[in-house]
């Protein structure tokens, strides 16, 4: 490999550590400041090998290069004070912002410019280490550290890492044996082992993994700080909110949620006097997958959120955002929950959510996700009557969705929606415990509160949310949603579904008459369904099988085909080899006249080809024999002078005589003098590829 | 079998990614740390088996001058039943230099021979070998080196340069009286009677010789002894840098060996303590040259520059020659050993020879008809002192 191969492999080492921050920009958003970068270097590094004059000066070019490609892939136009210090400001606290911002994210320059700024410091570093030193290894080290850092934000897994760490693998193997001047069919002679076992040794230690530890993410420390110090929780309001229900909150066009509700704020913490929102914020991205628990197919939907009231910092959102547009939000991902970024009055943005797409019986038996966060946030000192009431409602039955809505009906059969003037206020376990043992009259807030504590109780995970019902859309189109809309519910956390809302106390009924769809009406075909003594689910059969390949990719069918392929592979060569020599063979024979003497001739070599000996198209069958002695086979070397006398008649005898069947005759001599050679030689010699390709010239 | 640097830094990197990768959980580096303990495997596996192969290797020839080839011949033979698969012979040439011959492949019975050529850049006396056969990976990660053969060792003799042998010899019987010390009073070989040319002595003529013949016959007498050359190398690395001493060795290498091969016989002196004397002819340039072989620069600056040796007895007459650098008033020594010798030159190679920082030659008190040569490198002074004995 020449000089300029070595260069490219080091830029290319380093430019796949930036190229693997993908997932967090997107791979169109990275490609071109990170390709041109590294170009701008190479083209720099081989200015250099022209006027060699400039070799001192090459890494301060070569920077300078590469900045102005960054510059012009992520910030077009003329490069001015105010570009300068974007990218410097990108450089300073990109990494930073981009760890507190869902991802993919936004490819901002801000954001994305000290991915393309740390492979043109690795490329450059490495051109020098590689160029000053001699050392290709070394060269590799500065790219390495680009690779880990991507790796510290998102780690690469299964396939991609196993594809990923072979390419680079390779790109290092090719950089280590530059300059060593072997010829290159001796080259991938001799690096063969080295590759079999590189990806052998890759796919074990891929394999290899007793910690089995998750992915470490420098993104799980870092959060937008956000101040609540003045924030009034939106749980406390719905008293207020209901007793003065004109003034508007917000309004929006476009798709109405399934649910026909606008989440506000998800409330899974419980103390047992207070409920509270937990988890980090981030900026939210480009575009946010479907929330965690959803493994069915989701569909997006999209709507225009004008917020025209005042709703503390929290923004109407969905369950599972998936973009925001417009307008700076913040995320928690872990609830869908959005706050504004700069605390404005009138914000606008364009909101896109996921729904889960799910037949109407798809919840009839559906179970719980235990595994999703938030769904068992604390209940506080729970009060024994409480503890008892639940036990009562639900007795011994095992927690699933049906349980679920077993206990919604008891709410709805149960307990009394307060209307008026006279609003019961509070959340806490004194206040609850007088509505479920006392009063059983309550706003959603109660209502929703005393569900959720009652489903931990029992083992099915909860939570709080606080939002506001989709009311019928205006005739223009717009939905205005007033103070009067406000509701509390709680969500379950449903198998491959995600959070399901439920409506124990009524008050999302009041919302429209449109007919139900998606989530809302498998719940609904749920309750129609429900008996009216219930009994403990029949468990699904597959669910233990689950438990521990859940989120592994799993090996064993790759591994499987990998076997395979490589068998039949193996079986092609072993069976196909002979296959095609002994058909060769025959149709040699069936030619006419001289030709099949010259068949034959061609026949007798192949074979002592096949046994090593050294053949070029110069040759004559005399030579052959000569250099057939090697083998010390008398039989082979009478066989081979008998073809001779064969071939010399054929050919240039001028007659024509029949002499084929004693040229055959003579190549079975030849055949049985080479038979007796050792085995190994014979299945070599059997199974050699180069035999059906013609003899090289030299 | 040893892991070569590369191959530790390899394996540190392997054993780092992979407590990295388990601990962090990052799958890619795993796989990065498997291919490296592969890739070294695989190493380990291509170098385990030795080379089970015959190696002689033959240095010719073994005395060259600087830049002329000298070639290693390896003769391998594979004794063995099997065929062995190629390997690198390897070995040390001149100051630590790497020579590696790519070694194909052997049949069974199979005899090869290689040749490589030995670098001869510098002048010296240098080791070749031991050679070493060994398997390496492609990577250059692992190897194992298998000693086979001795050493040989090549003597690179300073470039010779094309010189006229002075014509200086020892004459006995001078007319301004005896020159030196230890002649023997009256003594002149008769070599020959032959007939009177004008100029010759009439007092050889050979009366007896006259009368008979009838013509006039001379008597041709010869000084008995060899004609002489002597010459000081100063080896003082006050005087010269190492670059202008490698071009004064030349120098002398080539002024010497001139005269040897001419016949001369030979005296070799340095300040730090050579001191050897030959008959003229082939055997004798061979040992003068493998002195100037290995002559080094002598650091000691206090010593001076005309060896105790040249002030004694021993042989003398004949040609002075001092090939030195920027010398100085050292020179002035030269005064007390002047009378032994017929004639005297003064030969000075460097960048700042004599005559041009001040301190020509023909200045120095006390060294009467010594006659001096500046020259920047060994070639010019060859031309000029080819110039000047002609």
């Amino acid at each position: 490999m020449t000089p300029r191969a070595a260069d490219a492999a080091v830029l290319a080492a380093a430019a796949i550590g930036g190229l693997l921050f993908a997932p967090v920009f997107g791979f169109t958003a990275l490609l071109p400041p990170i390709g041109v970068a590294v170009l701008a270097v190479f083209g720099v590094t081989e200015l250099g090998r022209r006027f060699p004059g400039l070799v001192p000066w090459r890494p301060v070019l070569a920077l300078a290069a590469g900045l102005l490609a960054v510059i012009e892939t992520v910030l077009p136009g003329i490069p001015a004070g105010e570009t300068l210090a974007a990218l410097a400001d990108g450089a300073v606290n990109g990494w930073r912002l981009t760890l507190r911002s869902t991802w993919p994210a936004r490819p901002e320059p801000r954001l994305l410019s000290f991915v393309p700024l740390a492979v043109l410091l690795a490329g450059t570093l490495g051109i020098e280490l590689s160029h000053r030193l001699r050392r290709p290894l070394l060269a590799l080290v500065p790219g390495l550290l680009v690779l880990v850092l991507s790796q510290a934000y998102v780690a690469v897994t299964g396939f991609a890492a196993v594809a990923t760490g072979i390419g680079y693998a390779a790109i290092a193997g090719l950089l280590l044996t530059t300059g060593r001047g072997t010829a290159l069919p001796r080259l991938l002679k001799l690096i063969t082992p080295g590759v079999v076992l590189g990806v052998v040794g890759a796919l074990a230690l891929m394999a290899a993994d007793p910690l089995a530890r998750p992915a470490y993410s420098l993104k799980d420390d870092e959060a937008v700080p956000v101040t609540e110090a003045s924030v009034a929780s939106p749980l406390a309001e719905i008293a207020y909110r209901g007793r003065n229900p004109s003034p508007e909150v917000f309004r929006y066009t476009g798709d109405t949620p399934a649910s026909r509700r606008w989440p506000l704020v998800v409330l899974d913490q419980f103390d047992g006097s207070n409920w509270s929102p937990g988890g980090g914020f981030r900026w939210l991205g480009a575009e946010v997958a479907p929330a965690a628990g959803i493994e069915v197919p989701a569909a997006r939907h999209q709507a225009v959120v004008e917020v025209t009231g005042s709703s503390g910092p929290w923004l109407p959102g969905q369950t599972s955002p998936a973009s925001a547009t417009g307008a700076d939000v913040l995320v928690d991902e872990a609830r869908g929950t959005l706050v504004a970024g700069q605390p404005s009055p009138g914000s606008r943005y364009t909101l896109g959510w996921w729904e889960p797409e799910i037949a109407r019986d798809a919840l009839v038996g559906a179970g719980t996700n235990h595994r999703l966060p938030g769904g068992f946030g604390g209940l506080g000192a729970v009060p024994p009557s409480i503890d008892e009431l639940a036990d009562r409602v639900l007795p011994g039955l095992r927690p699933s969705f049906q349980t679920a809505v077993a206990l919604e009906r008891y709410f709805a059969d149960g307990y009394r929606l307060a209307t008026g003037d006279d609003l019961p206020t509070g959340h806490g376990w004194p206040q609850l415990r007088r509505f479920l043992l006392d009063d059983k009259r309550g706003t959603s807030e109660q209502f929703a509160a005393a569900y959720v504590v009652l489903a931990r109780l029992k083992g099915i995970p909860a939570r709080l949310v606080v939002g506001y019902r989709a009311p019928e859309a205006r005739a223009d189109g717009v939905h205005v949603v007033r103070n009067g809309d406000i509701i509390a519910w709680p969500e379950v956390a449903v198998d491959k579904v995600g959070w399901v809302p439920l409506d124990p106390a009524g008050a999302a009924k009041q919302s429209g008459t449109a007919a139900a769809v998606g989530v809302t009406a498998a719940v609904v075909e749920v309750r129609t369904q429900l008996p009216p003594v219930l009994e403990n689910p029949r468990l699904p059969s597959e669910e233990s099988e689950e438990d521990g390949a859940a989120g592994s990719w799993n090996w064993w069918p790759t591994a499987l085909a990998v076997t395979i392929g490589l068998g039949a592979l193996l079986v092609l060569w072993s069976v196909g080899v002979p296959g095609l020599t002994a058909v060769r063979a025959w149709r040699r024979r069936r030619r006419d006249g001289p030709a099949a003497v010259v068949g034959a001739w061609a026949e007798a070599r192949d074979r002592l080809r096949a046994h090593g000996v050294r053949v070029t198209t110069g040759m004559t069958v005399r030579d052959l024999a000569a250099s057939a002695t090697v083998f010390g086979e008398q039989t082979t070397v009478d066989g081979l002078h008998s073809l001779a006398r064969t071939v010399d008649a054929a050919l240039w005898s001028g007659t024509a005589p029949n002499v084929a069947t004693e040229a055959w005759s003579a190549v079975r001599t030849v055949r049985k003098g080479l038979n007796r050679r050792p085995w190994h030689s014979r299945l070599r010699a059997a199974i050699d590829l180069r035999v059906l390709f013609p003899p090289r010239g030299t | 079998m040893r892991l070569t640097r590369r191959g530790t830094g390899v394996l540190i990197a392997a054993v780092l990614f992979y407590g990295v990768g388990e601990l962090a959980g990052y799958p890619l580096l795993r796989v990065l740390a498997g291919a490296a303990v592969g890739v070294l495997l695989a190493g380990v596996a291509l170098a385990i088996r030795r080379p089970r192969v015959t190696a002689r290797r033959d240095v010719f020839p073994d005395r060259v001058e600087r830049g002329h080839p000298a070639l290693a011949r390896l003769l391998v033979g594979n004794p063995g039943t099997r065929r062995e698969p190629g390997f690198t012979a390897r070995e040390h040439g001149e100051h630590g230099a790497e020579l590696a011959v790519t070694v194909r492949s052997l049949p069974p019975g199979g005899e090869a021979t290689y040749h490589y050529e030995l670098p001869t850049r510098r002048r010296g006396r240098f080791t070749v070998g031991p050679l070493i056969l060994e398997r390496a990976d492609p990577f250059g990660l692992v190897r194992r080196p298998l000693p086979a053969g001795d050493t040989a060792t090549l003597w690179v003799y300073p470039k010779l340069r094309p010189v006229r042998a002075p014509a200086t010899g020892h004459p006995r019987h001078h007319h301004e009286g005896p020159t030196t010390d230890d002649s023997l009073h009256g003594s002149a070989d008769l070599r020959d009677v032959r007939e009177y040319v004008v100029g010759d002595e009439v007092r050889h003529l050979h009366w007896k010789a006259t009368a008979r013949t009838g013509q006039l016959m001379v008597r041709d007498y010869v000084d008995p002894d060899h004609p002489r050359f002597t010459l000081l190398l100063d080896t003082r690395s006050k005087v010269l840098s190492e670059n202008e001493f490698e071009e004064a060795v030349e120098l002398a290498a080539s002024l010497v060996n001139a005269a040897a091969v001419a016949g001369h016989r030979c005296r070799l002196l340095t300040p730090s303590g050579e001191d050897l004397t030959t008959f003229g002819g082939a055997q004798a340039a061979r040992r003068l040259l493998d002195v100037l072989c290995e002559a080094g620069q002598y650091p000691d600056a206090a010593r001076p520059m005309i060896p105790a040796a040249l002030s004694r007895k021993g042989v003398r007459g004949g040609c002075l020659v001092v090939v030195t650098g920027r010398a100085g008033p050292d020179l002035r020594g030269l005064s007390v050993v002047r009378p032994y010798f017929s004639s005297m030159f003064v030969l000075g190679v460097g960048t700042h020879g004599l005559g041009m920082d001040g301190l020509g030659v023909h200045g120095v008190d006390g060294v009467p008809h010594a006659r001096r040569i500046s020259a920047a490198d060994a070639a010019e002074a060859v031309s000029r002192w080819n110039e000047l004995v002609s």
